[in-house]
């Protein structure tokens, strides 16, 4: 039993980071129909910055930079590539959002590739002025890095959902995603709801990524993308259109991973390293039974 | 009452417009509007009329299609190349066709989307409450999602929507489609009302007898060209387009006085307007069913009421 709590624990904590990054993704496709699956690596480069920044500035310094010129990153990537290939139409619909996604993917490998170069085989420590101590509740124990996480996702997520129901930016948002030109007649400027989209998602990323590379993890090494890719199927098996999808999909993905990997023992016979497979394996059997992800509202067959 | 008397808010000279570089849609469309005034533009499916409100409101880029020669100018501004948004800052709404409300958003949600490019607070809700006032239906209404609206109050909200930019002019991309005869006599009364208030129109429809009888002046639109134009009462007695276009003999022809929905009354002609049968084939007053989109309900007959508690004694147009 104390095994089980402890896991769910901590795949609870795991699980909220996997809804930040999961919320970026699907208000980035929600705003400009992109499947950004350069997300992981943008959260690498602001990992990246923080630990390259941390001996100089200190921590809080070093977090606030690297959040802010991840955002900026994002910007910057949809403004000079997404958005001009997006406002090509000799594509047509599908055709155009598989360019998109291609585009992410290939985006997604020159980063990590250049990242990968940059931190080498060392770890670099985003130093976290928490540490790697743990707080133990009776038998359950939970580092303090994974307990700040959940507070500070939780505190995220929230002002993100009010943010997303009752802010302008949230009514243009959620307007141009289901009818982007009856939106544009209204005078929302397609432009500006997904440069906002995009901006968040990357101070998302950043913020998830000095979580994903804080105690039990050793530190930042170029595998954390990987990591973040989890959060993937999370936004997908949530609904890749509902933010509400994103939250909970994520928090399914974080608290089955951890209890795979914690209940491995068990699960010998399906060979080591199962644990990272779940995610997918999640995925899977959710969208066989609800095509559309658990909260989605669109088919995925627009995908 | 003639279209040349007055200032002239937007102006559409030998407008041509292709669809993905071969489907000439309009080939040469001139018509203007002054400040004030309801304009009608009338014609059958494919002649131009979408095509046209499209290009001025800047949206034919969305569906392949480009002005390839002529005039657009609104209020002296040229609206050529700028974007759709721009367009609304300038004080030109277009409320497409089909309503195309925000279905999973609530009626209160599509209205602050309608006034996104405002600024200040207290001029949105100032907006609002206008709205609201029009159409005091949508103010019982306004936590509902739009999808779940009757067809005549989704297309109130589509009026109201566009009009939370507190635009001077409007242009109506039939907003009777598909609604029964009693609830287009509410939103005839609406653009009355609306224009009352200072704002100019541009009513597109397939309903002639009702277009004909609020506006002021009116064209005809026959394969993306000007066939007809002139004050609508005289186009409405003459014999071509009663003929084409207003056709059912036996329903009294829109006069000044009235609307259609209002006092209908077949068998009781009103006055001396020609009445040649015509086959019902060829009529364009079409009062169909609503478009199956998103599986919207129906709309039921009688909601979508009070759209013109104001509008009913609202003045005629001169």
């Amino acid at each position: 039993m104390t095994t089980f709590v402890s896991l769910l624990v901590n795949g609870i904590s795991q699980g909220a980071v996997y809804a930040l990054i999961a919320l970026g993704f699907v208000i980035i496709f929600k705003a400009s129909e992109v499947l950004n699956f350069a997300h992981g690596s943008m959260l690498l480069l602001g990992a990246y910055v923080i630990a390259r920044l941390v001996p100089s500035v200190g921590f809080a310094a070093a977090v606030a930079i690297g959040v802010a010129s991840t955002a900026l990153l994002a910007v910057l990537l949809e403004r000079l590539l997404f958005s001009r290939v997006g406002r090509n139409k000799g594509l047509g619909g599908h055709g155009q959002v598989a360019a998109l996604t291609i585009m992410t993917l290939g985006l997604d490998i020159v980063i990590v590739t250049d990242m990968a170069r940059r931190i080498g085989s060392g770890v670099l420590s985003l130093d976290q002025p928490w540490g790697s101590g743990a707080f133990s509740f009776g038998d359950v124990a939970i580092t303090y890095n994974r307990l700040i996480a959940i507070a500070t996702a939780a505190v995220l997520i929230l002002a993100f959902l009010a943010a997303f129901r009752f802010s302008g930016w949230g009514v243009a948002l959620r307007a141009s995603a289901e009818d982007a030109e009856t939106a544009a007649l209204m005078g929302i400027r397609r432009w500006q709801v997904s440069a906002l989209a995009w901006l968040l998602a990357g101070a998302l990323a950043a913020v998830a990524a000095v979580f994903l590379t804080g105690s039990p993890t050793p530190g930042l090494e170029p595998s954390i993308r990987t990591v973040a890719f989890a959060a993937f199927p999370a936004a997908i098996l949530g609904g890749l259109d509902s933010t509400t999808g994103a939250l909970v999909g994520g928090l399914i993905v974080g608290v089955v991973e951890a209890m795979a990997a914690g209940y491995s023992s068990h699960l010998d016979f399906l060979g080591g390293g199962f644990g990272a497979a779940v995610p997918y394996i999640v995925m899977l059997v959710i969208l066989l039974a609800r095509p559309a992800g658990l909260f989605g509202t669109r088919e995925l067959a627009r995908v | 009452m003639v279209a040349g008397s007055q200032p002239k808010l937007l102006d559409v000279g030998a407008l041509e417009v292709v669809y993905a570089g071969v489907v000439q849609a309009l080939r040469g469309v001139t018509m203007s509007v002054g400040a004030g005034q309801v304009v009608a533009v009338l014609g059958s499916n494919g002649a131009g009329k979408s095509t046209l409100l499209r290009a001025v409101s800047g949206t034919l880029g969305m569906h392949g299609g480009k002005v390839t020669a002529g005039a657009l100018r609104f209020d002296g501004a040229e609206l050529a190349g700028r974007g759709a948004a721009d367009i609304v800052r300038l004080g030109l709404v277009h409320v497409p066709e089909g309503r195309r409300i925000f279905g999973r958003l609530t009626v209160e949600e599509n209205l602050r989307a309608g006034g996104m490019s405002v600024r200040g607070r207290a001029a949105r809700s100032r907006a609002r409450d206008r709205v609201y006032e029009l159409f005091p239906r949508l103010a019982e209404r306004r936590d509902a999602r739009a999808v779940l609206l009757s067809g005549g109050e989704q297309q109130m909200l589509a009026i109201g929507r566009g009009l939370m930019s507190a635009p001077r002019m409007l242009l109506l991309d039939e907003p009777s489609l598909g609604l029964a005869p009693q609830v287009i006599g509410k939103i005839a009364a609406a653009i009355k009302e609306i224009n009352a208030q200072g704002v100019s129109v541009v009513l597109v429809e397939q309903n002639a007898a009702m277009a004909l009888a609020i506006s002021e002046a009116a064209y005809v639109l026959e394969l993306g060209r000007t066939s007809l134009s002139g004050p609508s009462a005289e186009l409405a007695a003459s014999d071509e387009v009663a003929r084409r276009y207003l056709a059912v003999a036996g329903e009294p022809a829109p006069g000044a006085d009235g609307l259609p929905a209002d006092d209908h009354a077949p068998g009781e002609p009103a006055d001396e307007a020609p009445r040649e049968p015509a086959s019902p084939a060829r009529t364009l007053s079409r009062w169909q069913p609503p478009p199956a989109r998103r599986g919207l309900p129906r709309p039921r007959a009688g909601v979508g009421a009070a759209a013109g508690s104001g509008g009913a004694h609202a003045g005629e147009p001169q």
